[in-house]
């Protein structure tokens, strides 16, 4: 993004590193001239929180539990990944019921997540009638969550070797209740999203990001596939139960669009995705076989099988926001992994922000940020600083921009 | 993919791979191949890879062995093939007074963030990278720690301080 810059017109600015379209805090320092963005520089780290040091010094069933806290929204797919590169190290086979639930606990975390995100990409756009649809739309899944692991978030099922809950007949009907709410709704979903007018012209042709450059930059997730890469690791190297039940990648083309990459493609990979993954759920429910959910009960008894082990393993799961990798390293005669290398979907994502930007407005770098669906924390304090240091705008302000470019464009 | 392609493809740039390589099944659907690399062939390796087609790449591990640091590069071969990937990953023992690798990031600009990690956590310098700044660590951070170190240069005075000197 190097570009001739004219000093006399050029701003610095500098959004972050606490934003309210973030879940984390992240700061991005623009360099913009008039209202085009013309450079952009990213600098993550303000809540490194040293979890793999930390996990040098606990045993495996404890770094489970700081596995699922990586993320507050991927944590089960945290969790799983980490409970497979230590399953491949120490050469554990969980038993087959624990795999399809471990898949359904996973579908209905993308359910919500992608749910979660299309409200916060719609409150960007400036429509919050939207945000709230489909935020309560997203709690009967919230419902079935709490049914099944007892929490909205943070749900503790997998283990090393398995799961720690059953899926009951009683809990198996609430989940295809669950799913014919969602299989009725999904229109609406559709519509209010992807055939709206506004979203169209607020979405199309913004952020974009080319299949060439998503491949070089290793983009992930809903950001590769909008952009036409395959990359889906349920796809490339199934696990759990996906080696059963055929997941195809879902492509902005399955919608009956071209592939541009841009903003609108990442929502109709996602819109798409909450459909596919009530669709994974139900032949999960069918085929589950009976069976164990553990493959040793007894936490102490697991514990020193895992001491004794020996070995290497990675662990990869396709997390909402896309490929969640875990390495993992054992010893024998240590409780804790010697290593330990977690890796998350949006690590993977932050250079592919830098061409998004791309010759962007002002108002247009919210959605742009949010279309990653980046996870990193949420608080109120956005500045925008002139040359001299002094603030120029705010939060509010650079919001209020971004629901004015709406208006605008709906010729109010 | 099958792994072969990719031995194959390395073997032009590294005759005697085979006796540098482990591949191991997985419950996960793919092959792993592991490969022992000197350090100063990595990049003539992954170019070796790219000419077949452009990899994935996940992230850098390391560990501290003592007189040496051990870098893995893990990429992930066939990654748009249905159940044809294989996470390959290319490891090398840098010892502590010369940790030098070449940068990636002409060849595949996405490993910067990677290389900008392993730089300052362990101390790993890159030749050829062009942001040499701190990514994940604070801007004041000193540049003589390196957190994931196990020896003098790591954390002192932490939770679990592996040199005793809390």
């Amino acid at each position: 993004m190097k570009q001739v810059i004219n000093r006399d017109t050029v701003y610095t600015v500098p959004i972050g590193p606490i934003h309210p379209a973030l879940k984390e805090p992240i700061r991005f320092t623009f360099t913009i001239d008039g209202e085009r963005v013309v450079d952009v520089d990213i600098k993550p780290g303000w809540n490194h929180r040293g979890i793999e040091f930390l996990g040098r010094n606990r045993n495996l069933l404890q770094d489970l539990y700081l596995a699922e806290r990586v993320c507050g929204i991927c944590s089960v797919s945290h969790a799983i990944a980490f409970s497979l590169a230590v399953e491949e190290a120490a050469g554990i086979t969980p038993p087959p019921r624990a795999d399809y639930i471990r898949a359904i606990v996973a579908e209905l975390e993308r359910i919500h997540s992608h749910i979660l995100w299309v409200g916060v990409a719609a409150h960007e756009l400036g429509f919050d009638t939207l945000l709230h649809i489909s935020w309560q739309i997203r709690e009967k899944v919230m419902d079935m969550l709490e049914a099944i692991t007892g929490n909205r978030v943070m749900y503790a099922m997998p283990t090393i070797g398995g799961v720690r809950r059953d899926i009951t007949d009683d809990l198996a009907r609430q989940i295809e209740d669950g799913l014919s709410y969602y299989r009725e709704v999904y229109e609406k979903l559709v519509d209010l999203f992807l055939r709206d007018g506004t979203i169209k012209m607020r979405c199309v042709n913004v952020g974009l990001l080319s299949e060439d450059e998503a491949e070089k930059l290793f983009a992930v997730g809903p950001t590769a596939r909008a952009s036409g890469l395959k990359k889906d690791v349920r796809y490339t190297s199934p696990y759990i139960a996906y080696r059963d039940i055929k997941v195809e990648p879902v492509l902005p083309s399955d919608f009956g669009e071209e592939i541009r990459g841009d903003v609108y493609d990442r929502i109709v990979v996602r819109i798409l995705e909450v459909k596919q993954s009530v669709e994974i759920i139900a032949q999960c429910l069918e085929r589950m076989p009976d069976g164990d959910i553990m493959f040793e009960k007894n936490p102490t008894k697991l514990l020193a099988k895992l001491k004794a082990a020996e070995g290497e393993g990675i662990g990869r799961v396709e997390a909402p926001r896309g490929e969640v990798f875990h390495y993992v390293r054992l010893v024998a005669k240590s409780d804790p992994p010697v290593t330990w290398k977690v890796k998350t979907p949006t690590y993977s994502n932050l250079m592919s922000w830098v061409p998004m930007f791309r010759e962007a407005q002002i108002a247009d770098i919210p959605p742009i940020i949010a279309s990653t669906d980046p996870c990193i924390a949420c608080t109120d304090r956005v500045v925008i600083l002139d040359e001299d240091g002094r603030q120029i705008m705010d939060a509010k302000e650079l919001h209020r921009l971004s629901v004015e470019k709406t208006r605008r464009l709906m010729g109010e | 993919m099958s792994p072969d392609v990719i031995v194959n493809a390395i073997s032009k740039v590294l005759p005697d791979v085979e006796e540098r390589l482990t591949v191991r099944e997985s419950q996960q659907t793919a092959f792993r191949l592991y490969v022992e690399i000197p350090p100063e062939r990595l990049k003539d390796v992954v170019e070796a890879m790219a000419g077949i087609e452009i990899p994935h790449f996940s992230a850098i591990s390391g560990d501290d062995l003592g007189d040496s640091i051990e870098l893995s590069y893990h990429f992930a071969m066939g990654c748009q093939d249905n159940r044809g990937e294989v996470v390959t990953v290319l490891r090398m023992k840098l010892p502590k007074d010369n940790l030098k690798l070449q940068s990636l990031t002409d060849l595949l600009p996405g490993t910067m963030t990677a290389e900008r990690e392993a730089r300052e956590f362990w101390g790993v310098e890159f030749e050829g990278l062009p942001d040499k700044r701190h990514i994940f660590l604070p801007e004041d951070f000193p540049e003589d720690v390196h957190p994931w170190r196990k020896d003098e240069k790591g954390l002192k005075g932490m939770i679990g301080d592996e040199t005793g000197d809390q």
